[in-house]
């Protein structure tokens, strides 16, 4: 499953599998990793063309982000991603900085990820209201700047779409590691995945990866065509909840050596547990399908599972 | 590990196709047709299955010399899926159109496609599924009734049992072992035919099951004769046709969409639109359904171009199952409506009767301790 069904997708998952991984997911930047994406330009995909960009590239950004939540690189792409999105639409040209989007819980509940080091972009944004307020401070700290989006809907798809592949590619990075893992450690004299108990728990899990990826597939390209509602909400809620599923799996797979510090499997399901919160978990997700279930009333619900009649 | 549900979008007949069946549904509902309820798909009326050919409903992806319709089988995807989520009583020509028809269109003489397709077509012939033994279940491979040559055809001895609606049906598409078991080879030596229900020899028992309903069935065959064009493929190839067959069996919408009225009639109950826990239990049904929607899509795409699926059916059927089995559950623990509300009744009567119903969605088709194991096979773990 490394081809991500997207050339840019590809190319991402190439340049990420040739950076080493320095680190674990989350605490220091992967300088290394981050110059060669934006010597690529990958950061300001969903920038308009003129601006290096490739426009509103929901289907690509979302594979590159499963390529980036894949390996578990340290680099805010996502963020980034998302980010130069929003900056661009308020007329904003910004240096490639790292940048770090502070997303308003919906809530007021603060962002499990709210501090930025220096240098980076701080992008806070409060979207879930008609229109999406951002307010930027420049990396060097020099110029600050807000403004209004519109189009909030759109704004809060992306969020979710971009959350949900992040997650889906961590999810696929851990079992894989996982049923890796289950074919070499032996016990009782036989790897522990010819025991039916870890068969079945690696199932289960890989059943939450493949809805998960189904409904990832799905939301960007719905977003692609401009449909915010409900298609991204439902892969952000998927992926949120089968992302605890599958860490729990992982774990009890990798046994004490997944546990330590030194093993990268911590890399993957690190960033399952952070990014089935930020940008709204999975009961923010599954708030905002519920109101609009009672909305569409039983005349109307099949309809919101179906999305769309092209879908 | 290749799970494949790769992203398709319905070709744009099928919104017009959708747009007839609820139509149809519709003028049902006012005539009185139907009553909705889960799992309608379990519920056998030939009337509604008759108004169903008559529509052009049945055996759409199939050779129009049959009656079809030669559609794609994303467009029969948006008919059954309708049909289901309207709960809508389907059981009369659901297995025919699912996964008889096109088991004989593949592996059937032409001749049985004459005799059995146009009637399948018309909603008129229906068929069961005759896998499980009273010795016999997840382990298929033990099965023990048999057929003997016999000039012109073969002769069917043995039983078959939990066949829905084996009691109401006109054929059966059934396993039966044409050689001696073979411990070495436990897959060979099995056959599938289609069995005329009504031939002599053949005796049937409806059972009640907890619901206080008669949909399966326990079917005897004491020296059934079944001619030669009755056999599907080449004897002693039926292991093959019949895990072929459960690709389709396991694939479709009702794995997950049989609960799907009672979401209906949970809205309809009136439930208190402000309390967070009812938005996000009904959000979270609609997240699980919409995604499970999305792989089934996938593997009618899969199926339609000649693939394979049958690791991504048993992978969404296990999924649909317990997603089928927690709906109810968590419905139940919301206190949605004031329990002594009039319009709330049809929604508690339909809980109840679907939380005991429910407890079959993980017996039939394949259990999950099946399922996973062939995921974990389709993983690269056994």
């Amino acid at each position: 499953m490394s081809d991500t069904g997207s050339m840019i997708g590809d190319a991402v998952e190439r340049m990420l599998a040739a950076s080493a991984a320095h680190g674990a997911a989350g605490e220091a930047l992967d300088a290394d990793a981050w110059r060669t994406l934006v010597e690529a330009g990958v950061p300001r995909l969903l920038r308009p063309e003129a601006q290096g960009g490739a426009g509103d590239a929901f289907r690509d950004a979302a594979a590159v982000l499963r390529a980036a939540g894949r390996h578990g690189t340290s680099v805010p792409l996502a963020d980034a991603l998302v980010g130069h999105a929003l900056l661009a639409r308020g007329g904003i040209e910004a240096d490639d900085s790292p940048l770090r989007l502070v997303v308003d819980g919906p809530d007021g509940a603060p962002d499990p990820q709210s501090g930025a080091p220096a240098g980076w972009h701080v992008l806070v944004l409060a979207p879930w209201g008609d229109a999406a307020r951002c307010d930027w401070r420049d990396a060097n700290g020099a110029a600050t700047r807000s403004f209004l989006i519109d189009d909030a809907p759109l704004v809060r798809g992306l969020l979710a779409v971009a959350g949900a592949a992040v997650l889906t590619g961590a999810m696929q990075r851990a079992l894989e590691q996982s049923i890796e893992w289950a074919g070499v450690r032996r016990q009782f004299g036989r790897p522990i995945g010819a025991f039916q108990a870890v068969q079945h728990g690696l199932a289960v899990a890989a059943e939450e990866l493949a809805a998960s990826h189904a409904a990832l597939d799905w939301a960007a390209a719905a977003l692609q065509d401009g449909r915010a509602m409900p298609a991204p909400a439902v892969a952000k809620a998927r992926a949120a909840e089968a992302a605890g599923k599958v860490a729990a799996v992982v774990h009890q797979v990798h046994g004490a050596i997944g546990f330590t510090a030194e093993h990268p499997l911590h890399r993957s399901t690190r960033l399952l547990w952070r990014w089935r919160d930020r940008w709204g978990d999975e009961s923010h997700w599954c708030g905002v399908l519920g109101r609009e279930a009672l909305a569409a009333g039983p005349d109307g619900l099949f309809d919101l599972v179906i999305g769309d009649p092209r879908d | 590990m290749n799970l494949a549900f790769d992203w398709v979008a319905l070709p744009p007949a099928a919104r017009a196709l959708r747009a007839d069946v609820r139509g149809f549904l519709k003028s049902q509902l006012a005539s009185g047709g139907f009553v909705p309820r889960c799992s309608g798909w379990t519920a056998f009326d030939r009337p509604f299955s008759r108004a169903c050919g008559e529509a052009g409903f049945i055996g759409l992806t199939w050779p129009r010399r049959w009656g079809g319709q030669a559609r794609s089988t994303l467009e029969r995807y948006v008919v059954v899926e309708e049909l289901l989520a309207a709960g809508a009583p389907v059981a009369a020509h659901w297995i025919a159109d699912r996964q008889s028809g096109p088991q004989i269109l593949r592996h059937g003489s032409e001749a049985l496609q004459a005799e059995v397709l146009p009637g399948i077509v018309r909603g008129e012939v229906a068929f069961v599924i005759g896998m499980s033994e009273p010795d016999s279940g997840s382990d298929l491979a033990s099965i023990r009734s048999k057929a003997t040559r016999e000039p012109g055809g073969w002769r069917l001895e043995g039983r078959k049992i939990w066949t829905t609606a084996g009691h109401l049906a006109d054929f059966m598409i059934g396993l039966f072992r044409t050689e001696p078991a073979d411990p070495q080879r436990r897959h060979a030596g099995m056959t599938q035919f289609v069995v005329n229900l009504a031939a002599p020899g053949v005796s049937r028992r409806p059972i009640m099951n907890i619901t206080g309903r008669e949909e399966f069935s326990e079917i005897t065959f004491d020296g059934v004769f079944v001619p030669d064009a009755h056999v599907l493929g080449e004897p002693g190839d039926g292991w093959r046709l019949v895990t072929g067959e459960l690709a389709f069996e396991r694939s479709g919408p009702e794995r997950f969409l049989s609960v799907f009225p009672l979401l209906v009639e949970c809205l309809r109950a009136g439930p208190r639109t402000d309390a967070a826990a009812v938005q996000a239990e009904l959000g979270r049904s609609v997240a699980h359904l919409a995604a499970l929607r999305r792989m089934a899509l996938s593997v009618a795409a899969t199926l339609d171009a000649g693939g394979d699926p049958a690791t991504e059916a048993a992978l969404l059927k296990d999924l649909g199952n317990a997603l089928g089995r927690e709906i109810p559950e968590r419905l139940r623990m919301l206190q949605l409506t004031d329990p002594g509300a009039a319009r709330a009744m049809p929604f508690r009567e339909m809980l109840a009767d679907t939380v005991v119903d429910a407890t079959s969605y993980t017996l039939r088709g394949g259990t999950p301790e099946v399922l996973r194991g062939m995921i974990a096979r389709g993983l690269g773990l056994r």
